[in-house]
């Protein structure tokens, strides 16, 4: 490599850094703002070029603009998270309120029937319900992958960013799909909202370079027993869910 | 940024709240109930549980309460924590109404 491409290549890793350092979680927009609509285009071009499992791309972004229909699915989310809290779950839930308050505000669906173009026997047996099983991971990577791009360039463009998860459950895809004009056999997998934040984004605290990375073999140096994951989920979890990096401990 | 527990909840103390906060953020004193604000994530989970109304996130707390701010803040050093709900004083119901019972409160 010359000293030109070197140099140009630091610059891009630069760039990129400071992106994905800045990606920082909000819960709280500022919901005055109107993202200007070539935004939508920009970001999810990001989305466009993400890897996929065969290249099957099982990826479908809806871009919500109608306050009505945020509202609808913020109410939906506050509803389950009171359920979940009166199942004294408790999960440091955030304040699903904040959804509706998201000027940028796209629902990322995903279709499972694309495990098929994936490694799989399809003849029923138990061998086949294995491979399903891994190519379901191959598609959620996939669809992940996407997700994170779009996110990533959301934040280039000055944006803060929520990734709201965990909307596998039955009744969220009964709530979503129809409200969306989703078809029955696509999944609703998680929402992606950005604009400006209400308030200064704070950046969470990040394992460190040596907790995360090894060469060769496994640093059991950063394993952890069952019973040290229960005690960083009574102590730590919603330090680090909802703390600036320099209160968490 | 934290919720709070204002007034309201002086020698009524119902304790709804409690059950559903998902990081055992209340503690309780003599007839009230406070939010430690270092540990409360204002997941908002805890207002509507409230019969009385008690409860607002810190932005939201109503001008003739802001004192509870820094009631709940140094209140919560020294009460326990509450993690479960518990029966309320047998007269709470006869203390909903009651607007002004800043000087019932209890340390």
């Amino acid at each position: 490599m010359d000293d030109a491409n070197r140099s140009r290549n630091s610059a891009r890793y630069g760039a990129l850094m400071e992106v994905v350092r800045e990606r920082m979680t909000t819960r709280q927009f500022d919901p005055g703002y109107v993202v200007p609509e070539e935004h939508y285009a920009l970001i999810l071009e990001a989305a466009r070029h993400a890897p996929s499992g065969a290249n099957a791309q099982p990826w479908h972004y809806i871009v919500v603009t109608d306050p009505g229909i945020k509202k609808t699915i913020a109410d939906y989310f506050v509803a389950e998270q009171r359920h979940r809290a009166k199942l004294k779950m408790k999960f440091p839930t955030p304040n699903y309120r904040g959804l509706e308050t998201a000027p940028g505000f796209i629902v990322v669906v995903a279709d499972f029937r694309w495990t098929r173009a994936f490694p799989v026997l399809m003849d029923g047996s138990e061998l086949d319900r294995l491979y399903h099983e891994n190519a379901e991971r191959i598609l959620l990577q996939s669809v992940a992958a996407s997700t994170m791009s779009a996110h990533l360039a959301a934040a280039a463009l000055g944006y803060q960013v929520w990734w709201v998860t965990a909307i596998g459950q039955a009744n969220a895809q009964a709530e979503m799909k129809p409200l969306l004009g989703i078809p029955e056999d696509l999944s609703v997998i998680d929402i992606f909202l950005f604009g400006p934040p209400a308030k200064p984004p704070y950046k969470r605290w990040k394992k460190t370079l040596p907790q995360i990375m090894a060469f060769n073999r496994f640093d059991m140096a950063n394993y952890m027993t069952l019973d040290d994951i229960d005690r960083w989920i009574a102590e730590k979890r919603h330090h680090v869910m909802y703390r600036d990096e320099s209160r968490v401990d | 940024m934290t919720h709070i527990v204002t007034e309201s909840c002086i020698k009524c103390k119902y304790t709804d709240c409690v059950d559903v906060c998902p990081v055992d953020c209340f503690h309780e004193g003599p007839n009230m109930l406070v939010i430690d604000p270092d540990e409360c994530i204002d997941c908002a989970v805890c207002i509507p549980e409230c019969p009385v109304n008690a409860i607002y996130a810190e932005e939201d707390v109503p001008p003739d309460q802001k004192d509870f701010l820094k009631l709940n803040a140094e209140l919560a050093k020294g009460w326990p924590v509450i993690t479960d709900k518990k029966e309320g004083p047998p007269d709470a119901d006869d203390w909903k109404d009651v607007k002004e019972k800043r000087q019932h409160l209890e340390r």
